[in-house]
């Protein structure tokens, strides 16, 4: 997870990725004008990074507490960051199809 | 624009579009230093997801120009501009998704030639080295990708072969490369080579299709394909690679529907001619934007129409449409002909040989006129050899004015015209050719039943002049701002600095660019463009003298592209190349195409002849004081990349057809007057067709950046192109109502005009027809249209008047029709020839042009011809030429006597001056002023008789040879120096000259062996057979 987020904070062409993908899977939903409201905040600097880390092994505060340490510094000045942990009940390759069946 | 996104940008106001343009005129200019990247990755995340909120609008039928269509172009457009100012990722997939999306904004923008230009060179293969077998495949995938977009020979078929290969490789590399992933991201691995082999089978599919036409239902092959490969790649996790999966989409079936074979489908004219152009190894396989609208919304080949204004800038394609419309014309009446009339004699070439490459494969026969006024003994022929024949040629490209001579003379050519192709129409409110070509116009209109097809690249009152060709169903077919196949800053360079520490600076105006949009004023910004050679020049010097201030801005600028300099005059144009040449060094390692129009030039213009050493250098010079074979090879050198810099007049650089990286006006006037915004643009409109990631240049000089005369030339460059006006109307208006017109027939701007009405009074027969016609005749001109009703009448009234007074002397209104003079030019010309006491045998062949007879001929021309005011104008030594030296000079010249040698018997030497001077006299007044005099001599005297003995006399004087074998192979090209020696080898293997059809000659001495060639020259020639022989098929455009 540190190394993706690395790679988004450093990167504008990876944001610049990301966010044509999200604003493309909104169209057309509920949340459209949300993305788009998310967009102009993006554009005026306004933005946090988010991280989620998902698991399926036991919930342990390390494994958020490393990936922070490691990114603090190249936190933007004034930035949010803020990292979750999502412990699953089954293992991680079934996570998607879980998604996916909203199962 | 109205989501979200687009207020994001309009807030922007374009600053980032004209930044990302400035950082291209930054490297074009050399400035390297890095880009401001911040600003501009936002611009593009906007601007691609505005063009993403518009992707199902890429394929609407849009009508009036301005809707979300247009709108997607000018996006994709603006995306093109910003990414192509972005520096390139560095990782090798990241960099071929960025220029996978490059290319297809380029092509989803209509900037369809700067995605040809992005994949030239290097830019098609995978950068990167050896990766697992997904990296393989998705290279290939991109490598095929950049060939269909740039679409050179072979580069379908391998595209083609490069996904087949993918497909044989497949059972062997797909396994290990799995099986080398690690378990958990094995499924991803596996969604991302399924997207990548639906994705290869998308492109297979389109080349497949853009080469012969199947898969017929190609959209529907492409839409399933790439529903999987989206669907698998969502499924790999692969979001970037999804979202150009998608961009692709579009690109593929835009190319799929462009394709010729698309609208193939729907006209079999179309069908025929795709099929021809395939033959000829120089296969449409796609039709620009203008193209396919122009053909797909009816108007090009609605029969119900009788005229067509086709007005689309340079480069989209408008021969292509008039290519279609004459297929359409010859085959719906089996014995009609279609006219090709373009305003030069190079250009005359140019579209013959491109119409023989095209048409001859459909049996289509094209023939072409010379550019001299008069018809010579084998054209003549060709003419009448027309009635009867099961072979007659059904396409003949000449110059309206012998075009003008042709339809007034021949009753039978008249009535089978079926259709008449105008090419560069604008020329209509031309100062010197509008008057003759109005004429022309009104001539076909009242004489013939023929479509008109108009060419233009900027008419802004288009459809006015539409209706007045065809007031019921008048077509224009119109894309001038909405159509431009590449971006370029347009500004003003100026020197500055002092003493002698000289540099020269570009201020960009304005820049041309997307679609839709007008061009846009940027911010007022300066750019140095490079320093002076140290102490070599004075900012005083540079300031006053624009040919320095140009060559300097020149030599900067021809490190990164070539370079177009257009000068006022032809003598600026020598001054020019003089100056480049001090400041530029020698060309290194010359190639081998020219050096040989180096050897050329110099066999026939003399070793001194400046051009010579100018081509050591990487110069070209382009001038009206050139013979046409050596401008078509100066032309043929910057197409083919081989020169630097080409100087060029304003007049002949409107007719030259090369991309250009930069073009520079040393001035935006003419020797006489100020140039017209159309001449500009249409000049202009050649810049930036050039280079992988750059931005045209388009600059006029001017002496700083403040001056007044910075501000003239800024406004010059922001005035509208003006619409296309009546030289008539003008004529009328200037004289304050319609004067006397015999009065005025000896004035050659008047002439045209009284030589039509004398036209229609011979068409009417007698003086009480004509009377009651006079308001139709009139009715067909363009000043009719334009002018108020009291003019109109005035206009008649001095038609009547003229009319009547061509009672009793019908005899030189008929001559005037067949010779191009006005009759009271004839009249004049018809009592010299009658006090010379001319006799049979003074014509009696090129006995003339040694005998006692030709300075008195010189001199009817020079006094009773006011039309041939140029043969005054002829100077040696900067002093006039009587007519006794212009007798001689022609005497020489029709003999075969070298340049050289004419300049050192008449023109005060044989050195660079005198060369220049001689070549200009010839070339660009004495061959065809004294050509035309001289057949209209003959006209008058031979009055209803059969012409005298030789009707070549005038031809041998254009041509500058004494024999009528000589005279056939200059008329194929031949040059001058060796076309007396290889007409002769044609007439002893054929004797029956005047059955020789000219592509019959094309085809003999295309045949004829490099030996034979060798041998048929002379043995102490400097250039050699072969090399005569390359020059030639190059000049006849065989090659």
């Amino acid at each position: 997870m540190a190394a993706q987020l690395e790679k988004i904070m450093d990167s504008k062409a990876v944001r610049r990725s990301l966010i044509r993908w999200i604003l493309y899977m909104a169209r057309g939903t509920e949340w459209e004008g949300e993305a788009h409201e998310a967009l102009r905040r993006y554009m005026r600097g306004e933005y946090a990074v988010a991280g989620v880390l998902i698991r399926d092994a036991a919930p342990q505060e390390a494994d958020l507490a490393s990936a922070f340490s490691r990114i603090r510094k190249r936190a933007a000045a004034g930035a949010l960051l803020a990292l979750y942990a999502l412990y699953l009940p089954a293992s991680v390759e079934q996570a998607g199809d879980l998604v996916r069946s909203d199962g | 624009m109205a989501d979200p996104v687009s207020d994001m940008i309009m807030k922007d106001g374009g600053h980032a579009v004209e930044a990302a343009r400035l950082a291209l005129l930054r490297k074009r200019l050399g400035d390297e230093s890095p880009v401001d990247a911040g600003a501009l990755d936002d611009s593009v995340l906007l601007h691609e997801l505005a063009v993403m909120e518009r992707w199902e609008h890429a394929f609407d039928e849009s009508e009036d120009g301005r809707g979300p269509k247009e709108e997607f172009h000018r996006l994709c457009g603006d995306c093109l501009e910003i990414l192509k100012a972005l520096p390139e990722p560095e990782d090798a997939t990241e960099l071929m998704l960025h220029r996978l999306k490059t290319v297809s904004y380029a092509y989803l923008g209509e900037r369809w030639e700067e995605a040809q230009d992005m994949t030239r060179g290097s830019g098609i293969e995978a950068p990167g080295g050896a990766g697992g077998w997904n990296a393989r495949v998705f290279a290939s995938v991109f490598s095929a990708v950049m060939m269909l977009a740039r679409k050179g020979a072979g580069d379908l078929d391998d595209a083609s072969a490069r996904i087949a290969r993918l497909r044989k490789e497949q059972p062997s590399m797909e396994g290990p490369y799995l099986d080398g992933v690690e378990a958990r991201y094995r499924r991803a691995a596996a969604c991302e080579l399924a997207s990548l082999y639906h994705l290869s089978r998308c492109v297979e599919a389109a080349a497949e299709y853009m080469k012969g036409g199947s898969p017929r239902n190609v959209p529907v092959v492409l839409d399933m394909q790439f529903d999987k490969a989206v669907s698998y790649c969502r499924r790999s996790g692969q979001r970037e690679l999804e979202l150009v999966e998608r961009v692709l989409h579009l690109v593929l079936k835009k190319m799929a529907e462009n394709s010729v074979w698309s609208l193939a489908s729907r006209s079999a004219h179309a069908r025929e001619l795709a099929g021809a152009h395939r033959e000829s190894g120089d296969p449409v396989l796609e039709l620009l934007y203008p193209q396919r609208a122009a053909v797909l919304d009816g108007k090009l080949l609605d029969p119900a129409s009788r005229a067509v204004v086709i007005s689309m800038p340079t480069s989209s394609g408008k021969t292509l449409m008039a290519e279609l419309r004459i297929v359409q014309a010859v085959r719906e009446d089996p014995d009609a002909w279609v006219a090709y009339v373009a305003p030069t004699r190079a250009l005359v070439n140019q579209i013959t040989a491109r119409l023989r490459r095209s048409l001859r494969r459909l049996g289509i026969r094209v023939e072409k006129m010379s550019g001299a006024v008069d018809l010579d003994a084998f054209e003549d022929s060709m003419v009448k050899a027309r009635a009867g024949s099961d072979d007659k040629f059904r396409v003949l490209v000449l110059t309206p004015e012998k075009m003008s001579l042709l339809i007034r003379r021949d009753r039978a050519l008249r009535e089978s015209l079926a259709l008449a192709v105008i090419d560069e129409a604008h020329n209509l409110s031309d100062r010197s050719r509008g008057l003759h070509l109005e004429m022309l116009l009104a001539t076909i209109k009242s004489d013939c039943d023929a479509g008109l097809l108009l060419l233009t690249p900027f008419l802004p009152n288009g459809r006015e002049v539409a209706r007045w060709l065809d007031q019921s169903a008048p077509r224009l077919i119109k894309e001038e701002l909405g159509w431009t196949s590449g971006s370029s800053a347009v500004g003003l360079y100026y020197p500055k600095g002092e003493k002698r520490d000289v540099s020269v600076h570009f201020r960009p105006l304005l820049y041309t660019s997307s679609v839709g949009t007008p061009p846009r004023p940027p911010k007022r910004k300066e750019i140095k463009m490079g320093d002076a050679p140290a102490g070599m020049y004075t900012q005083g010097h540079v300031k006053r003298t624009k040919y320095v201030l140009t060559s300097l801005a020149a030599a900067q600028l021809s490190g990164r592209g070539n370079v177009l300099v257009v000068s006022k005059t032809v003598q600026d144009t020598w001054k020019t190349a003089d100056e480049l040449m001090g400041i530029m060094g020698k060309s290194g390692g010359a190639d081998e195409r020219l050096s040989l129009v180096k050897k050329f030039v110099a066999a026939e213009l003399g070793d001194a002849f400046p051009l010579v050493r100018c081509l050591d250098y990487g110069i070209g010079v382009h001038n009206g004081g050139l013979p046409d074979e050596i401008r078509q090879l100066v032309e043929w050198l910057m197409g083919e990349g081989l020169l630097k810099v080409l100087v060029s007049t304003t007049t002949t650089a409107q007719g030259v057809d090369f991309p250009v990286s930069s073009v520079l006006l040393s001035s935006h006037r003419h020797p006489s007057a100020e140039m017209q915004p159309h001449e500009f643009w249409n000049i202009a409109g050649r810049a930036g067709r050039v280079g992988q990631r750059g931005i045209g240049l388009v600059g006029v000089a001017v002496d700083g950046p403040d001056t007044p005369k910075a501000k003239g030339a800024a406004e010059f460059i922001a005035q509208k192109v003006h619409e296309a006006a009546s030289v008539l109307e003008g004529l009328i208006k200037s004289s304050s109502g319609v004067p006397d017109l015999r009065a005025l027939s000896g004035d050659p701007e008047w002439s045209s005009f009284v030589q039509y009405v004398a036209h229609m009074y011979n068409q009417a027969g007698d003086l009480r027809d004509f009377a009651s016609s006079v308001e139709m005749s009139m009715r067909n001109t363009y000043a009719y249209h334009r002018i108020g009703p009291e003019a109109r009448r005035e206009l008649i009234r001095a038609v009547d008047e003229y009319g009547a007074q061509l009672g009793g002397r019908e005899e030189f209104a008929r001559l005037s029709d067949m010779t191009g003079f006005s009759p009271e030019t004839v009249e004049g010309v018809a009592e010299r020839v009658s006090a010379m006491g001319m006799a049979e045998s003074d014509w009696s062949g090129p006995g003339l042009f040694s005998g006692s007879r030709l300075p008195e001929l010189v001199k009817g021309m020079v006094d009773c011809m006011p039309e041939l005011r140029g043969l005054s104008d002829v100077k040696a030594s900067s002093r006039p030429v009587g007519h006794e030296a212009l007798g001689r000079i022609i005497s020489d010249w029709v003999s075969g006597k070298s340049i050289p040698d004419i300049a050192l018997a008449h023109f005060g030497g044989a050195s660079v001056g005198p060369i220049r001077e001689c070549v200009s006299a010839i070339y660009g007044k004495i061959s065809q002023q004294a050509a035309w005099g001289l057949s209209a001599m003959q006209q008058v005297y031979a009055k209803d008789g059969d012409p005298p003995a030789s009707s070549n006399l005038p031809a041998m004087v254009y041509y500058g040879v004494d024999s009528d074998e000589a005279v056939l192979m200059r008329m194929n090209s031949m040059p001058r120096s060796i076309a007396g020696s290889m007409g002769r080898a044609y007439a002893r293997e054929r004797p029956r000259l005047y059955e020789a059809k000219s592509s019959d000659v094309t085809d003999w001495l295309d045949e004829l062996s490099e030996s034979k060639w060798d041998s048929a020259i002379r043995k102490d020639a400097r250039v050699s057979g072969s090399e005569y022989k390359r020059i030639w098929r190059n000049l006849a455009g065989v090659d």
